[in-house]
């Protein structure tokens, strides 16, 4: 094919399918829970995940110092990063009493709507005493709520924080210390980095004047990572970048092999649109394990390049191997579309169609750049490469004690997997500094606001009856210390309802009407204020939310006949799941039914593997005979061992990461097996190609392993021992089968 | 209660009426006394009449008790609020509101007054009115002004709110331990 047709072809293919991708971009799903691979949990996941967002995008601030918390309140407010900075009442106030008038019968306490069941008599004596106290805190009138149906509203919200008329302001109290209370809710776009100069500036200043101040929120740790991932990002791809280039520059000699980066560009163009095109959502986590087969999409070329000692043979040369470590690499990804998990599936289709890519891109458009191009590797190059393979040759002679090495290795493994800590915990993906995560468990036991991952979600017509049964069971059970959700503030419609024919049957009741008489109130006025209650219009709670008032309550109200409930400080989980069960309510631990997942997909990625192993072998044992391919795959297999090994020498946690990270390593080592068998080669152009794609592959995730982010660690460390140690085992093997033909 | 702050700083007044002789006259051990409490609520015939005893000590706790028709018992001091239940053990009440503000309106501390209110004192020791304005938005929704009258002593006290409603308190046979 002409040139100029390849490269339009390629030009037309990257402008259609980058187009695509931005065009979909939105398709992306960042929603971890989702990856819960229970069907009913996944569908309700999306409520807890944008409440998860909604909650992240709130920045909490306790300063004990009135100058400072006003300079901050300034500099928030005109730092325009935030949507809304709460700091005192900043409602309308006849507003609010407008509202709270209007729903007396709903505002009516928990405790105190039991005492009016219960103990009607005291609850009476209660308002009472409220009409005569100085010192009652209620916020309606004695004319507007003679009985005190609203007195308790200020603690409504079950946290300690408190309007202070004083001061105006919004504070809590922690023993003696007061602090000044500031939730700012970040705009939906917002800059991060601006974000936390005001966070640090602000804490310097608190510093300086010895003051406390106390922050948590989301976001801050979000920007904080992001902030050390972008810094961390930087050096590692320029450490990368570098000494890669340096590599490549050392072998090939020539500024034209940086062109083999179109192979990884349009490999991973590929996989994403293909990706797109076969689901309606790619899970953000399915793109970052797929990326990782960059090192693997490099080493077609660098496969090729290798037959090169002045000018680089015809690619048609190659095609047979090239088809077969195709074909094997994408059977090993392959066998993930059998997988229960979409994530795996994602997994499976982003990398067949990332390696397609590579593969047309090395085959049709590299040869089109490299056409009439010299490469030759430098003296130091030539020489490092001489003294490894003597060292190889050495290593070869004692190498026929190979089985005594299998058996021994085969030991290290068994220890390797009885000593492995084989557990996720997505807390330990991230680096979120134990210093701020101290801080945010210190604001959430000062202010009492919690922050559950325990969640029960009720559905169907009835769920307010449904939430109040079931939080009821558990208080009894004593399986929780207490729950946010919307029937622990408001009653529903039908205890209003009840509320209201206690008023009817306590209207007609000597006794109390009794005690109104004892404090010298006139009953004709007591019997005409139960009227007035009996005469209040009992709302439905999702009427009451969309008052101005009371807005803030209605994200427990996430759709119509839908509710959502967190659990705090909860006891016996099998026992809330039974319980949950019984009254037909979802009880979701999300965080715990993530990492069961991770660890389902694990597991399950594991067997697959095992599968493709199996396929591999097959296909090798065709092309290559049974006894080689037998070699081939246990060299592969003692490389994975090593590495899990190593990892548990270190005492690294062999988590999802750390799995994908051998799984696409073992992908990788099956090429360079595939290569060694090249008998079309050279044993020093086969050395050359699987030195230079190992070490490329390496440098890489080397790196990645000084990462903070654990994740990311566990993943880099993963796939560059397992890789070296594939290279040296396919090296050996390269070299071993050299001397037999000898 | 926004009634009951006010007129604790005031009930201790003894022979000035500038602020500085407020806080002289807070310099006394031990005030006591009875008080008398009417509340007119807008659309009720007849007020809601309470009396009983109190007494401030140190500028730093107050114990009020309520008779008449009602018995209750109320402290407060620097450990928060407390009713007193009937094996006679001060029990803890749950106030959201923040009891410094007591503890610094007992002291007279004119710097925290003069942020929510505009004072204006008209008068000499025979007999005075002090008017406080609320300065702050949401005072401003609750009531007008607050009128504090007295001679030695404060003798009552007047708060009229935005809804209508209107409370009196009186105080009688006021004596000052030094």
């Amino acid at each position: 094919m002409k040139v100029w047709k390849v490269w339009t072809i390629f030009f037309i293919l990257f402008g259609l399918l980058g187009g695509y991708i931005f065009w979909q971009k939105d398709r992306i799903d960042t929603n971890f829970f989702s990856l819960i691979e229970n069907d009913e949990i996944k569908e309700n996941s999306y409520i807890f995940h944008d409440l998860k967002k909604q909650i992240s995008k709130e920045i909490v601030f306790l300063i004990d110092d009135k100058n400072i918390s006003d300079t901050l309140i300034l500099k928030l407010k005109n730092s325009n990063l935030f949507k809304k900075v709460t700091y005192s009442f900043d409602g309308d106030y006849k507003r609010f009493i407008k509202d709270l008038n209007s729903s007396k019968l709903a505002l009516l306490d928990k405790k105190n709507f039991k005492i009016l069941k219960e103990n009607p008599t005291l609850f009476f004596k209660n308002s009472i005493r409220e009409i005569f106290s100085p010192f009652g805190q209620r916020v309606l009138g004695v004319g507007e709520d003679f009985f005190g149906l609203t007195k308790d509203y200020g603690k409504i919200n079950q946290t300690k924080v408190y309007f202070d008329i004083k001061d105006e302001r919004l504070k809590v109290k922690d023993r003696d210390k007061i602090y000044f209370f500031i939730n700012a809710s970040l705009k939906d776009k917002y800059n991060d980095e601006k974000l936390l100069r005001i966070i640090l500036d602000s804490q310097d200043i608190s510093k300086k004047y010895n003051s406390s101040f106390l922050v948590s929120g989301g976001a801050i740790y979000s920007a904080l990572g992001k902030q050390t991932g972008e810094q961390q990002g930087f050096y590692m791809s320029l450490a990368a970048l570098l000494l890669t280039a340096l590599l490549l520059w050392l072998a090939f000699k020539n500024i034209k092999i940086f062109f083999i980066l179109f192979v990884a560009v349009f490999g991973l163009i590929f996989g994403l649109s293909g990706t797109f095109l076969f689901f309606k959502k790619v899970h953000i986590l399915g793109i970052v394990l797929s990326t990782s087969l960059i090192g693997l999409m490099y080493d077609f070329a660098l496969h090729w390049l290798s037959f090169s000692s002045k000018k680089l043979v015809p690619i048609k040369r190659v095609l047979k191997i090239f088809l077969l470590g195709f074909f094997i690499t994408t059977t090993g990804y392959g066998v993930f579309l059998f997988a229960p998990f979409e994530l795996l599936k994602q997994v499976a289709v982003f990398s067949i169609f990332a390696l397609i890519g590579a593969f047309l891109t090395t085959y049709f458009l590299l040869p089109t750049l490299f056409y009439h191009v010299n490469f030759k590797a430098s003296r130091k190059f030539v020489s490092i490469l001489d003294l490894y393979q003597k060292f190889l040759l050495k290593t070869n002679r004692v190498f026929h004690i190979k089985s005594l090495i299998l058996i021994l290795l085969l030991g290290i493994g068994f220890y390797t997997f009885l000593s492995l800590k084989f557990v996720d915990n997505i807390k330990d993906y991230a680096s979120t500094p134990k210093s701020w995560l101290n801080l945010a468990n210190k604001i959430s036991k000062i202010t009492n606001v919690q922050n559950s991952t325990e969640v029960v979600i009720v559905n169907g017509v009835d769920f307010l009856k449904k939430e109040i049964d079931f939080t009821n069971e558990l208080k009894d059970k004593k399986l929780i210390s207490s729950y946010n959700g919307i029937s622990n503030f408001f009653l529903s419609k039908k205890e209003q309802e009840e509320v209201k024919r206690l008023f009817k049957t306590y209207k007609n009741d000597k006794q109390i009407l009794s005690l109104f008489r004892e404090v010298g109130i006139k009953k004709d006025i007591v019997l005409k204020q139960f009227d007035s209650v009996i005469a209040l219009k009992s709302q439905p709670i999702s009427q009451i939310v969309t008052k101005p008032t009371f807005i803030q309550f209605s994200h427990f109200l996430p759709q119509k006949d839908k509710s959502i409930i967190y659990l705090n400080s909860t006891k016996d989980k099998d026992e809330i799941f039974r319980i949950a069960k019984k009254h037909h309510v979802l009880y979701v631990d999300f965080i715990s039914s993530l990492n069961t997942s991770f660890e389902n997909i694990k597991i399950i990625s594991i067997k697959l593997k095992i599968y493709a192993y199996i396929v591999a072998a097959i296909l090798l044992a065709i092309f290559f005979g049974a006894k080689r391919a037998f070699l081939m795959i246990s060299l592969v297999l003692i490389s994975t061992l090593l590495a899990l090994f190593v990892m548990s020498l270190f005492g690294f946690h062999i988590n999802i990461f750390a799995i994908y990270g051998l799984i696409l390593a073992s992908a990788v080592g099956i090429d360079y097996m595939i290569f060694a068998q090249n008998n079309d080669q050279s044993t020093h152009q086969k050395l050359f190609g699987i030195t230079l794609a190992s070490l490329t592959t390496f440098i890489s995730f080397f790196i990645l392993s000084f990462s903070s982010t654990p994740a990311v660690s566990v993943f880099g460390v993963s796939v560059s021992i397992c890789v070296i140690c594939c290279a040296f085992f396919a090296s050996l093997l390269t070299i071993n089968q050299s001397i037999k033909k000898v | 209660m926004r009634i009951i702050f006010i007129f604790l700083i005031f009930i201790s007044l003894s022979n000035g009426f500038d602020f500085e002789s407020l806080q002289d006259g807070l310099r006394a051990k031990k005030i006591e006394g009875n008080f008398t409490q009417i509340k007119v609520i807008k659309n009720f015939p007849a007020p809601f009449i309470s009396s009983g005893e109190f007494s401030i000590s140190d500028s730093k706790t107050l114990i009020w008790k309520n008779i008449k028709p009602i018995n209750e018992t109320i402290k407060i001091d620097e450990n928060g609020f407390f009713t007193l239940d009937e094996n006679s053990k001060w029990k803890k009440v749950n106030q959201s509101m923040d009891k410094d503000i007591f503890l610094d309106l007992l002291s007279i501390k004119k710097d925290s007054l003069q942020k929510i209110f505009s004072l204006d004192l008209k008068g000499d020791s025979s007999l005075w009115i002090l008017v406080l304005k609320p300065k702050e938005n949401i005072l401003k929704e609750i009531f007008d002004a607050i009128k504090i009258s007295g001679d030695s002593f404060v003798r009552e006290f007047e708060l009229n709110e935005k809804n209508g409603d209107k409370s009196t308190i009186k105080f009688t046979n006021l004596k000052k331990i030094l």
